[in-house]
C-alpha cells in the first residue's frame, strides 16, 4: 500500500508538470494582456511597452514558462499582477471557504442521495421508485444558476429567512451559527446537482448488489430482511459509491465558480473569476496548479479508501 | 477413427514451453516473481489424433491451449507447426498458419458477438483472412451451419435465439470456416446440459472423421476426455505429469496424482460407492512458488525424500510419467495399496 | 416424526412479461430423517426452484401455491414471514452451488459464521467465536482460528464450500438442502465435500436433499432419487432400482448420454435429440415426447400421470408399464 501511494505520487509529478504547460499555453492564448486590462486608454504606448517589459510579457512563451517554473521550484508563486499581493497569501485566504462549501455540499448530497437511492432500489419498479427517479432527473437537469436565483428570491428576498450572500454578516459576531446560515443556500444549490446525479448511482449499485447470491445465503440463514439490505447489501453497494462521490469533488470545485459569484462567497471561485477578467497570469497559474493538485489527490484518496473498504483489493 | 501415424511429422510440437505471468510490486513496479501457469511443457500432437488435456482448475491446461495457438506469448520454449518454428513469428507472418489452428471455447455465448447473426459470425473469419468475398463467405457460412446440424433458417438469427448446444454448434462452424487442421477445444461441453453434451461430442467425432481434423480436447471432466481422446495428458501445476494412450492411462495410471484423479471421479454405479476414495490432501500450492522437486510431493501419500529434492523428468516413451516411484499394477487393488502405503508412511 | 420434509402438490409460478410460467408443476415427495434424497435434472427441470421454494427464498416474482410444505412437522405455507424466517437455518439449512459468490465479500468468515450462531445457537462474543471455530473444524478446516479472521476471497473454492457447510450446520438443522454443492468444484475437491456430507449424515442423522445434474453424484450419495424434467417429477425410486431398471425414457437416455470410464471397446454414446424445452413453451401431452424415441400418439395428446409401475417405483410415462423399449 505504501509503495502504491509512493508510486502514484511519483507518477503524478510529470502529470502535474504537463498540466501546467497546457494551462500556461491556454492562458496565453486568451486575447489581451494584464496591462491592457488595467490601463487607461489614454496612456502613452511607450509607458505600456515599458510596463510589459517589466512584467516579462515580451519574452518568448517558453522563457516565460521557464521563469514561472523556476520560481515555483523555489516555492514561490509570485505576485498578483492586479493587487500586487503575494499569490500564495491570496489563495490561502480563499481556499478555506471554498473547501467548506464543497465538502458541505458533498456531505449534504451523500446524506440525501444514499437513503433515497437505497429506498428506490429496495422498492424498485414501484410508484415510489418512479417518483424518486423522476425527481433525481429534475435535479440533474435544473441549471444551477437558475435554481440559485430562485432560492435567493424565495428565501432571502420574500421570506427573509436567510442572508442573500457572503460568508458572514458584516459587523456581526462572526460565530459558527452565522456562517451556517450563510452556507445553507449555496450548499443547497450545489447539493441538488450532486443528489440528482448520485441517486441514480446509488440505486443502480444497490440494485446490482441486491441480486447477489450472498444475500440469498444471508436470508437462508434466517437473517432479517432489514439486516439483509442494510448490513449485507449496503456495505457492498457503498464500494462503487466511494469512487463516484470522490470524483464529484473536482466537479464541485468547478461548480462553485458560478455559485460563489451569485452568493458572493469569498472563495477560490470568485478569485478565479477576477483573475481571468484581469488576465492575472500568476494568480491564474497558481489557481490551476491548486485545482490540479486537488484532483490528483482526490483520485489517489479514492483509490486508497477503496482498498481500505474492499478486502479484495490490494495494491502493491 | 483413423489410427494416427507416429512416424508422421507432428502437426504441432511444443518444446520446453513456458507461459509466465509477471507479478509486479514496489515503488518502481518491478517484476518480483512469476505465476508459472505453464512451466516447461514438451508435447507432440500427431495428425488425426485427439489429445485430451486434463487437470484441475489452475493447472494451466487452458493457458497451454492458448499458448500453443500463440494467443498467449510464451515466456520460454518453442512451438512448431508441422515442423516450422512459429514461436516468435510476427502476427503478419503468423497469419497463414492461423487459419490451420483454431479454437472453440467453453462459453459460446461469451465468445459470440450478440449483434451479429449466426451467418455473419461464421462468415467473419473468412472475411478477416480474406479467403472469400462477402457473398461467397455467406454462402459458405450457410453450408457450414448445415454441416454442424443447425436448421437452414438459423443463418439469419442472433446468438440469444439459440440454446446453449446450438450456440456451441455455431462456435464450431466458425472454427471450421477457415478449414483448420487442428482445433483446440477448451471445455466445449462443460457448460452444456448433460443430455446435450453427447450431441456435441458426436458432432466433434463426426467432423473429425469427415474433415481429417486433429483435436486438443481440454476438459476437467474425465468422462468426456476418456470418450473422445486417443491420447491423454494429465497436468498438475503447469507441468505434464503423465501422458499416454487413453487405454493405458485409464487402465493403469502410473502417477499417484492421475490415480487419485481417476479414483475421485464419481462412478455411475451405486454398488461401488463403498470403494476406498483417496484424494490429495489440502489445496493446490501457489503457481508463483511451486514446491521443490516433484511439484506433487506436498500432497502425495507416497512421497520420499528424493521427491522433495529432485524434480522427476517426464520419461517412458509412449506411456511417459514424471514420477520417481511410478505405480504399477491396475485397478482398485492398487488404490488400496496406495492407502496402505500412506498409512505405513505416517 | 415420520418425515422431516413433506411436499404435497407444490406448484411455483413466476410472473414474467410474457405471462405466467410454472417452473415447478404439481410435485409431491417426502424426506425421512437421516435419508438422502437426490433430485436429478437439467436446466429448466425445476429442481433448483423446488429447493428454494422450501424456505421461500424464491425472491420477487416467484409465488408458491397451490401446495403444502411441511418442515419438521410444521406447515410452512401457512406461516407468517417472521415465523418462516425462524425455520430458516434452524429446521432446514441450505448449501448453494457457487462457493465463489455465496459468501459476502466484505465480511470476514468469522462475521458470517457468528451471525448464524447468534441466530440459531443464541451465543455471542467469545462463546460464539469458540463455537464458530468448532464448526469449521467439524467441516474439515484445520486452521480454524486463522480462517475466522480471513475474508472469502482469500480461500479456495473447496474451503469456501466448507465454510458454507459449517454455517449451515450451526443451527443443527434436521434437513440440509444442498443445491449442486459440488458442481463448481474440481473432482478431488468434490470427493472431499461429498465425504464431508456423508460424515455429517451419519454423525448427526441429518437428512439431505441433494440437487444435482450429475448421475455420478447421485450414485455416490442417494438413498432415493427423484428425476425431474420440465417442472415435473418423471420418475421416483430408490437409487439401486433406478440404476438397475430405469423406466422413464428420459432417465434411460440420461444414463446412456453420460460417458463412463471403462476398459470396454470404443462405443458410441447415445445422445438425446433436441434440447431441454423452454418452460414458457412446453409441448402438449407428455413434456418429453418431442425428444422421446418411443413416443406414441397418446404421448402427444395426453399428459401421463405419475403412477406406480412397481412397488415404490413411480413413473410418469404411458409406455412404462409395457415392454421396456431400449
Amino acid at each position: 500500500m505504501v509503495s502504491f501511494v509512493a508510486r502514484r505520487l511519483l507518477v503524478s509529478m510529470p502529470v502535474l508538470l504537463g498540466i501546467t504547460v497546457i494551462n500556461f499555453f491556454i492562458i496565453k492564448l486568451a486575447p489581451g494582456n494584464p496591462v491592457e486590462m488595467f490601463i487607461n486608454p489614454n496612456t502613452p504606448p511607450e509607458l505600456i511597452e515599458a510596463k510589459k517589459e517589466m512584467l516579462g510579457l515580451n519574452s518568448p512563451f517558453f522563457v516565460q514558462y521557464w521563469q514561472w517554473l523556476l520560481q515555483l521550484l523555489q516555492g514561490e508563486l509570485g505576485y498578483s499582477f492586479s493587487s500586487y499581493a503575494p499569490v500564495a497569501g491570496l489563495i490561502q485566504e480563499r481556499i478555506g471557504p471554498t473547501l467548506l462549501l464543497a465538502f458541505s455540499a458533498l456531505i449534504a448530497g451523500l446524506l440525501v442521495a444514499l437513503p433515497i437511492g437505497i429506498f428506490s432500489a429496495v422498492r424498485h419498479n414501484t410508484k415510489w421508485d418512479y417518483f424518486l427517479t423522476g425527481l433525481s432527473f429534475v435535479g440533474t437537469s435544473l441549471p444551477s444558476f437558475f435554481l440559485a436565483l430562485g432560492l435567493l428570491y424565495l428565501f432571502a428576498l420574500k421570506l427573509r429567512l436567510l442572508p442573500t450572500g457572503g460568508m458572514q454578516t458584516l459587523n456581526g459576531d462572526g460565530g459558527v451559527l452565522d456562517t451556517l446560515l450563510h452556507l445553507i443556500l449555496p450548499v443547497s444549490v450545489l447539493a441538488v446537482v450532486v443528489i440528482g446525479k448520485k441517486i441514480r448511482y446509488v440505486r443502480a449499485s444497490m440494485l446490482d448488489v441486491l441480486q447477489q447470491d450472498y444475500l440469498r445465503t444471508a436470508r437462508a440463514k434466517g437473517v432479517r430482511e432489514f439486516a439483509v439490505t442494510h448490513k449485507h447489501a449496503l456495505r457492498n453497494a457503498l464500494l462503487p459509491i466511494i469512487a463516484v462521490f470522490g470524483m464529484e469533488i473536482p466537479a464541485l470545485l468547478g461548480g462553485s465558480i458560478i455559485i460563489e459569484q451569485i452568493f458572493q462567497w469569498p472563495g477560490i471561485g470568485q478569485l478565479t473569476m477576477q483573475s481571468i477578467l484581469s488576465r492575472d497570469y500568476p494568480t491564474l497559474m497558481a489557481l490551476n496548479l491548486v485545482a490540479a493538485i486537488v484532483v490528483l489527490t482526490t483520485n489517489l484518496l479514492v483509490d486508497v479508501l477503496y482498498a481500505l473498504a474492499d478486502p479484495r483489493i490490494k495494491y502493491r | 477413427m483413423p489410427e494416427p501415424s507416429r512416424e508422421a511429422t507432428p502437426l504441432l510440437r511444443a518444446d520446453q514451453l513456458s507461459t509466465y505471468y509477471p507479478i509486479r510490486r514496489g515503488v518502481w513496479n518491478r517484476t518480483t516473481g512469476y505465476i508459472r501457469a505453464v512451466d516447461g511443457v514438451t508435447l507432440e500432437v500427431y495428425p488425426g489424433e485427439t489429445l485430451g488435456l486434463v487437470g484441475e482448475s489452475g493447472c494451466g491446461k487452458s493457458t497451454l491451449g492458448r499458448t500453443l495457438l500463440r494467443l498467449e506469448e510464451p515466456h520460454a520454449g518453442r512451438i512448431y507447426y508441422e515442423g516450422d518454428e512459429v514461436t516468435t513469428l510476427t502476427e503478419r507472418r503468423l497469419r497463414p498458419y492461423r487459419t490451420h489452428y483454431q479454437m472453440i471455447f467453453q462459453d459460446p455465448y461469451a465468445s459470440l458477438n450478440p449483434r451479429m447473426t449466426a451467418g455473419e459470425l461464421v462468415a467473419e473469419p473468412l472475411l478477416a483472412h480474406r479467403l472469400a468475398g462477402k457473398g461467397e463467405a455467406l454462402r459458405l457460412a450457410h453450408r457450414l451451419l448445415e454441416l454442424v446440424g443447425l436448421p437452414r433458417a438459423s443463418a439469419g438469427r442472433y446468438p440469444h435465439q439459440f440454446s446453449g448446444g446450438q450456440r456451441q454448434r455455431i462456435g464450431i462452424a466458425r472454427a471450421l470456416a477457415v478449414t483448420p487442421k487442428l482445433i483446440v477445444c477448451d471445455e466445449p461441453v462443460s457448460a452444456l446440459d448433460v443430455s446435450v453434451q453427447a450431441q456435441i461430442l458426436h458432432l466433434l467425432q463426426d467432423l473429425q472423421r469427415e474433415l481429417d481434423l486433429t483435436y486438443i480436447f481440454i476438459a476437467h471432466g474425465l468422462g468426456a476426455v476418456h470418450y473422445i481422446s486417443t491420447r491423454v495428458a494429465v497436468m498438475y501445476l503447469g507441468t505434464i505429469v503423465e501422458i499416454a494412450d487413453k487405454r493405458a492411462l485409464f487402465a493403469s495410471p502410473k502417477h499417484p496424482y492421475t490415480r487419485m484423479l481417476l479414483n475421485a471421479s464419481p462412478v455411475s454405479d451405486p454398488r461401488r460407492r463403498g470403494r476406498a476414495i483417496l484424494v490429495p490432501e489440502g489445496d493446490v500450492p501457489s503457481a508463483s512458488n511451486p514446491p521443490s522437486g516433484c511439484r506433487f510431493h506436498t500432497r502425495c501419500p507416497i512421497a520420499m525424500p528424493r521427491c522433495v529434492a529432485e524434480e522427476p523428468a517426464l520419461t517412458g516413451g509412449a506411456h511417459a510419467v514424471a514420477c520417481h516411484y511410478p505405480l504399477g499394477g491396475t485397478g482398485e487393488e492398487e488404490t488400496h495399496g496406495l492407502v496402505r502405503r500412506e498409512t505405513a508412511a505416517r | 416424526m415420520k418425515h422431516v420434509l413433506e411436499i404435497e402438490e407444490l406448484t411455483v409460478t413466476f410472473r414474467t412479461e410474457n405471462g405466467d410460467v410454472r417452473p415447478v408443476d404439481d410435485i409431491s415427495f417426502a424426506v425421512r430423517p437421516g435419508e438422502t434424497v437426490c433430485i436429478v435434472g437439467e436446466s429448466g427441470s425445476g429442481k433448483s426452484v423446488t429447493s428454494l421454494a422450501i424456505l421461500n427464498l424464491l425472491g420477487k416474482g416467484g409465488e408458491i401455491g397451490p401446495g403444502r410444505i411441511r418442515l419438521a412437522g410444521e406447515q410452512l405455507t401457512e406461516k407468517s414471514g417472521a415465523e418462516l424466517r425462524k425455520a430458516r437455518g434452524k429446521d432446514a439449512a441450505m448449501i448453494f452451488q457457487e462457493p465463489m459468490t455465496t459468501l459476502n465479500p466484505v465480511l470476514t468468515i468469522g462475521d458470517q459464521l457468528r451471525e448464524a450462531i447468534r441466530l440459531h445457537a443464541g451465543l455471542r462474543g467469545k462463546a460464539a467465536n469458540a463455537y464458530a471455530a468448532e464448526l469449521l473444524r467439524e467441516a474439515g478446516i484445520a486452521r480454524a482460528e486463522q480462517v475466522l479472521k480471513q475474508y472469502p476471497h482469500s480461500l479456495s473454492g473447496g474451503m469456501r464450500q466448507r465454510v458454507v457447510i459449517a454455517m449451515a450446520i450451526a443451527g443443527k438443522p434436521k434437513l440440509l438442502i444442498a443445491d449442486e454443492p459440488t458442481t463448481a468444484l474440481d473432482v478431488t475437491v468434490q470427493a472431499q465435500i461429498l465425504a464431508l456430507l456423508k460424515r455429517l449424515r451419519t454423525d448427526h442423522d441429518t437428512a439431505i436433499l441433494l440437487i444435482t445434474h450429475d448421475l455420478g453424484v447421485v450414485a455416490e450419495m442417494a438413498d432415493r432419487v427423484l428425476v425431474m424434467y420440465a417442472g415435473q417429477i418423471v420418475e421416483e425410486t430408490d437409487v439401486f432400482t433406478l440404476f438397475d431398471r430405469p423406466l422413464h425414457p428420459y432417465t434411460r437416455g440420461l444414463m446412456k448420454a453420460v460417458p463412463a470410464i471403462s476398459d470396454g471397446p470404443d462405443y458410441r454414446l447415445e445422445a438425446i435429440p433436441g434440447s431441454v424445452p423452454d418452460i414458457g413453451r412446453l409441448p402438449q401431452g407428455c413434456r418429453f415426447h418431442p425428444r422421446c424415441p418411443a413416443a406414441a400418439d397418446r404421448c402427444r395428446g395426453e399428459m401421463p400421470t405419475l403412477t406406480p409401475a412397481a412397488p415404490a417405483h413411480l413413473v410418469r410415462c404411458w409406455l412404462a408399464g409395457q415392454s421396456p423399449a431400449s
